[in-house]
């Protein structure tokens, strides 16, 4: 108690005199004084915020929900450290104590707390990363875990991912591992989702027929029972796409009696009747294909181009179809009120599955060479347990398959143990110990006591390896990385999924942890079709792409919105993404490119001519265009509208955060919001100028509206617009629209010039691309900590900001190209350290 | 359970084997470690319901807001129950549409039913049945007056449809009927593996987190607490399953299998779920009535010449909007009737209605338009301090899901949304 006593009255005293140390003077303070100076510079923080903060930050008004008399300065808590972290940010940006306050601390106060406080928190936060790490052990997303599974046992269309609970996003994604939980619920869904991936994997039963079903059009009963058709000779003329009330073009009779991949095999092409005849046309049409897995859902497939006009060549695709399910189509170019085109059918193939090898991979993976044989009554074992069926058990009225077909052991013992060793191994990630074996291989003897099949008991073992703590969490081990588990980062990272063979081989011959391996085999997995996973999901969440289906607009409106065009908007940004990475486009492409990811669809909307058909490919912007960049991709408009109106607030405040990186704090308690005037009578911007001018409202809303003002050039769904579209003010349209006669208004004109917070004024979106292009190394710098959240599954500390800007600085001679940022990130010690 | 396997239809009875399996695990139930704490608080029930073929608004809406309002042409059947139940106006699930696709969506408020690509989500139900549900034999019991189990109101987390039982006489014979040994032992069996997989798995984790550091200690421990009570929950289904059935001074009910039997089905499963919450068989009970498989809709009171889809679209013509208004009138009767039958069951000195939150509505505000906004809602029961007629405005509907998440809490469910939820419902306090 004592010690405690004189050491507060020495921080008291000491504290002026600390005050008074200049910076170049500190390294001379010996080692002994430096703990003194520590609990001083708490000290010293404690006095400043006193004086500048606690005004409005304290334990009564909490002003923005911060409260700084409740600080812990040991940061043992992740809010500590977050507002610890602000308070510098604040301070020495100047945007704190705010301009309206009297007063303000001097220029050499600010900078004197801010280089105590970047002290304080780099000498806390390495402390506490050298002693613990910069993050926890982690546990599989749903995304991973689905991913893990798909490639564990070869099932590309496995979808499991929805047993389980969403997880939760934190500092923009949802793989954070000190946010992440576990509950009773979760492990009743991880013993759920197992039994049923196993029976999807092991498959006993002899090898299925491959299957050829063969049929006129005319045949099909969907085409039969419809009205919008026309039966000629041979031919069926669809002449609509059914309303979203009908169900779509389904082919009955196509019903897949095991789940694996057919093709599909049409001769088809789009038309046009004049009087029961052919006339010859220009128009491009596009089926949508899907897998039909119940009444009201559909699993989207895949897309093919018709020709135009009558052709023998037939089209053909490739599905991944679940038993039981029906293929369907949509005309993605036609609507319910489309009249005069046509799409001609005049024979449909399916044939299938397309199996590799028999028993597929998985089975073999979990069963070795063991034999298969059927159950019978009389044998000394109990009848197989009920199981997910990935084949029809009844073919038909004569045929069926029994669901009696189980694995058999001579040796169950010795069989066990090797099998149950070699899963382990693949599914835990790393070597596994022989003794590691037992508790599972004690579950399969006492199933097998218990009388159970050896191909039940040993699922019960398989179950226990799928839900257990090596396979569901990422294990990490202390300070650098070892090679597995390096391995499984990587892996994680570029392929959201387990490593493969390749890495599990060079983590074992401990040459990964090389820099050169690393760069290897970053480059290798990029271009891996497995990097799609990660583009996508890191797109997904970093500019939330994943809610693009959220809302839909109003079809009044926008007439022009189908399917199709949310489909091809969504591509756009995936593959955009995707071309960034594998050419290594710099960051300001995030803003501004010389080309575009596009198909016919998106083309249309953009007003852009000559691209046919349904595969998106890059084109070349046209001179006077006002796209480039994700800003101006109909997807990006799409998410930060709400189906009938834009705001600028929710974009600029898109814009901000998403590519700018700048944080934006949340709007203060009952502040409202501006809803648009949907009549048509005011603009949205006359509405806001109205906020803006009120003094509380305009500190944020200077730096988040100008970006939203020059998106007002775009409509909800992405298409260029001078004037709002209203359903009552404004000019009549006359116009047909998918074969619909328009109804909206077009109202009053769009202004989308503004200023910068910076005092920057533009006219339009070309002009702000200027802008944004004068700073890429922001751009770079936000789209790297992106990165480095999602790639270490953690926040970017205050003590990380250095190596952040190393990773910056080295990609600058490639133009702060995306693929050499995370060749950087690959190699930084944040990385390789836990 | 994953969608792509349940429901083909040869397989459908190892699909409803399968789906009770996914129950077990999926549905799992909250456990209270005493038994005397369970005896001393009182059971909180739900029971949702969906009519599929609309409410006429102007037969249904009363003018006045709160408590003196005047009663309606089918209010007044319900006059009986005035100051124990809520009527609704100007909600809506948000971004529920689809006309008559939305019926999918009621409990679940999954936006956009009718679109391709459409995923449902978990039910309210199937959320208050994770937690309360281990409490019953049963953690939820999804109904169905109709013809064909298609559609239903229940979906489990991966969005899928918990097949709504359509015959009375199976539900008594699943609430009330012993099962075969058979099957009791199949279904044991099947919890047995689960918990010897956990043994494993706690046994495997313990020894984990004395080879990690204190912070990942943390997250195995939270992992081996986790399994732990899995483990107890299978335990206690366990012991459900080896319990025998209530038995009930009732006898098997017919079932009405003809087209055309609407308040007949109607009073026989009303009559099932009064059972199946008086033997506290279940706590938790969605029914769905079906407009399709009732074409010409069979009233003691009057001959209806039209399918009941065919009159909703009226196109306020006199001689439909008659008889559908019949139809209606009958519906609130035999929902009158349910109330009453609640309320005459008495519990540990309250009634059955006192303890039960009772949803009634439609997903169609207006079938004639087939519009999903101002949908005729009405919240009756216990449990709330209820407002007579709370409204909410017209052009901007208030989310039903906030009343979703009040009876979630009403239910003990302490959950911080529920789909798309911005809070409880405002102007709706427990009682």
């Amino acid at each position: 108690m004592k010690v405690i006593c004189v050491l507060a009255a020495l921080v008291i005293g000491l504290t002026v005199a600390f005050v008074n140390i200049k910076p170049e003077e500190k390294s001379i303070v010996s080692e002994q004084q430096s703990v003194e100076v520590k609990v001083n510079s708490v000290a010293h923080i404690k006095e400043f915020v006193d004086k500048f903060c606690t005004d409005c930050h304290d334990e009564d008004i909490q002003k923005g929900g911060v409260d700084l008399t409740a600080i812990n300065f040991d940061m043992t808590t992740a809010v500590d450290e977050e507002i610890l972290t602000k308070v510098y940010d604040q301070v020495e940006s100047g945007t704190m104590p705010p301009k309206k306050k009297k007063k303000q601390p001097q220029q050499e106060e600010r900078d004197r707390l801010s280089m105590i406080l970047s002290d304080h928190l780099k000498d806390k936060l390495k402390t506490k990363h050298e002693t613990v790490g910069r993050t926890v052990i982690r546990r599989l997303t749903r995304e991973e875990y689905e991913n893990t599974l798909k490639d564990l046992f070869d099932l590309p269309d496995l979808e499991v991912k929805e047993f389980l609970p969403p997880d939760q996003k934190k500092h923009g994604f949802d793989n954070v591992a000190h946010n992440q939980t576990l509950s009773h619920v979760q492990i009743a869904r991880y013993l759920d989702a197992a039994d049923f991936v196993l029976d999807s994997a092991m498959n006993p039963q002899p090898r299925p027929a491959y299957l050829k079903l063969d049929k006129k059009a005319k045949e099909i009963r969907r085409f039969q029972i419809t009205n919008d058709k026309k039966i000629i000779d041979e031919t069926v003329y669809l002449t609509r796409q059914p309303n979203s009330a009908q169900t779509p073009w389904r082919l009955d009779g196509y019903n897949v009696p095991f789940s694996g991949r057919y093709k599909i095999t049409m001769w088809a092409y789009g038309t046009k009747l004049k009087d029961d005849e052919e006339v010859s046309v220009d128009d491009q049409h596009v089926l949508m294909f899907y897998g039909n897995p119940s009444k009201n859902e559909l699993r989207k497939k895949g897309n093919i181009d018709l020709p135009s006009n009558k052709t023998d060549k037939p089209v053909e695709i490739e599905l991944d179809l679940h038993v039981g399910e029906t293929p369907l189509f949509q005309i993605a170019t036609m609507s319910d009120r489309t009249y005069g085109p046509a799409i001609a059918v005049e024979r449909v193939i399916m044939e299938g599955p397309m199996l590799t090898s028999w028993p597929p991979a998985g089975h073999k993976l979990l069963f070795g060479d063991l034999k298969s044989v059927e159950w019978k009554k009389d044998m000394d074992v109990k009848q197989p347990l009920k199981r997910h069926l990935n084949y029809k058990h009844v073919r038909s009225q004569k045929e069926r398959i029994s669901a009696n077909w189980m694995v058999v052991s001579d040796k169950p013992e010795s069989d066990a143990r090797r099998l149950l060793h070699n899963f382990m191994a693949k599914a835990f990630r790393r070597p596994v110990a022989p003794q590691e074996v037992e508790p599972y291989l004690s579950l399969v003897n006492a199933r097998l006591k218990d009388k159970y099949c050896f191909h039940d008991s040993m699922k019960s073992a398989y179950k226990a390896i799928l839900c257990s703590p090596d396979f569901i969490f990422l294990k990490e081990n202390f300070g650098e990385l070892n090679d597995y588990a390096l391995a499984s980062r990587l892996s994680y990272f570029l392929w959201k999924s387990m490593p493969d063979e390749t890495l599990m081989n060079l983590a074992a011959q401990g040459k990964l942890k090389e820099p050169k391996t690393i760069k290897e085999q970053t480059e290798r997995m990029l271009s891996d079709y497995k990097a799609k996973r990660f583009t996508h999901s890191f797109v997904d969440q970093w500019l939330e792409l994943e809610d693009i289906n959220l809302t839909f607009p109003d079809s009044n409106l926008y007439p022009e919105f189908n399917d199709w065009v949310l489909d091809s908007m969504a591509r756009e940004t995936y593959t955009f993404f995707e071309k960034m990475v594998q050419d290594n486009l710099g960051a300001s492409h995030l803003v501004d490119s010389d080309f575009l990811m596009l198909n016919q669809r998106l083309a249309e909307l953009y007003e852009i001519d000559g691209v046919r058909g349904d595969k998106i490919r890059p084109v070349k912007i046209p001179q006077d265009s006002v796209r480039g960049g994700l800003l101006t991709q109909a997807s990006i408009l799409k998410i930060t509208a709400n189906g009938t109106t834009t705001s600028p607030v929710i974009r600029g405040a898109w814009i901000t955060e998403n590519i700018m990186g700048k944080h934006i704090p949340p709007p203060p308690p009952n502040a409202g919001s501006v809803e648009p005037d949907t009549r048509g009578a005011t603009t949205i911007r006359e509405l806001l100028d109205q906020h803006r001018n009120n003094e509380s409202c305009k500190g944020c809303h200077k730096l988040i509206d100008p970006p939203g003002f020059v998106l007002e050039s775009f409509d909800v769904m992405g298409a260029y617009r001078n004037k709002y579209r209203s359903m009552e003010k404004g000019m009549k349209v006359k116009k047909k629209i998918l074969g619909k006669d328009t109804k909206y208004r077009l109202g009053l004109d769009v202004d989308a010039s503004g200023m910068t917070l910076e005092g920057k004024s533009f006219k339009d979106v070309n002009d702000f691309r200027k802008i944004l292009l004068n700073d890429k190394k922001s751009l770079a710098k936000n789209i790297t900590n992106k990165l480095l959240v999602f790639g270490t599954a953690a926040q970017v500390h205050f003590n990380d900001r250095q190596v952040v800007n190393t990773i910056v600085e080295n990609s600058r001679s490639k133009d702060f190209g995306i693929r050499s940022i995370i060749h950087e990130i690959v190699q930084s010690k944040i990385f390789r350290r836990k | 359970m994953s969608k792509d396997t349940f429901w083909i239809r040869p397989r459908a009875i190892s699909r409803r084997t399968a789906l009770k399996g996914a129950g077990v695990f999926l549905a799992l139930p909250f456990l209270d470690a005493m038994a005397d704490k369970s005896l001393r608080e009182t059971p909180r029930r739900m029971v949702a319901i969906c009519t599929d073929q609309g409410i006429i608004p102007w037969n249904f809406f009363p003018e006045k807001k709160g408590m003196d309002y005047e009663p309606t042409r089918y209010l007044n059947h319900l006059a009986e129950h005035k100051n124990d139940m809520t009527v609704l106006s100007g909600v809506a699930l948000p971004d529920v549409d689809g006309g008559h696709h939305a019926d999918i969506a009621f409990l679940t408020g999954a936006a956009h039913p009718s679109r391709a690509g459409f995923k449902n989500t978990v039910s309210l139900d199937v959320v208050a049945a994770e937690h309360i549900g281990v409490k019953t034999r049963f953690p939820n019991l999804p109904l169905l007056v109709g013809r064909e189990n298609k559609r239903g109101l229940s979906f489990t987390r991966s969005g899928v449809m918990i097949p709504p039982e359509k015959r009375a006489s199976k539900v008594f014979k699943r609430l009330f009927v012993q099962g075969s040994e058979k099957d009791i032992q199949a279904q044991l069996a099947r919890l047995q593996e689960g918990r010897s997989i956990l043994d494993v798995l706690v046994e495997k984790s313990k020894k984990l987190s004395d080879k990690v550091g204190k912070a990942d200690k943390e997250k195995i421990e939270q992992y081996t607490q986790s399994v732990r009570e899995a483990e107890i929950r299978l335990q206690k289904m366990q012991a459900w399953e080896k319990k025998p059935k209530p038995q009930v001074n009732a006898k098997m009910p017919q079932d009405y299998t003809e087209n055309g039997y609407l308040i007949d089905r109607s009073t026989v499963m009303y009559e099932m779920a009064k059972l199946a919450l008086e033997t506290d068989s279940t706590r938790l009970i969605t029914i769905f009535i079906e407009g399709d498989y009732n074409p010409k809709v069979k009233l003691p009171t009057q001959e209806i010449k039209m399918g009941w889809h065919e009159l909703t679209h009226h196109g306020k013509r006199k001689e439909k909007l008659a008889q559908l208004g019949a139809i209606e009138d009958a519906q609130f009767k035999v929902f009158d009737k349910f109330l009453n039958d609640l309320k005459s069951v008495k519990e540990g000195g309250e009634s059955l209605f006192d303890r039960t939150a009772v949803l009634y509505g439609t997903n169609m505000g207006d079938a004639n338009r087939h519009s999903n906004d101002n949908l005729p809602y009405l919240l009756a029961g216990g449990g709330f301090k209820h407002k007579g007629h709370l409204a909410f405005s017209k052009k901007n509907n208030y989310p039903l899901t906030n009343l979703y998440l009040s009876v979630l809490h009403r239910l003990g469910v302490e959950v911080d949304s529920f789909s798309s939820s911005t809070g409880t419902m405002s102007g709706l306090d427990f009682s």
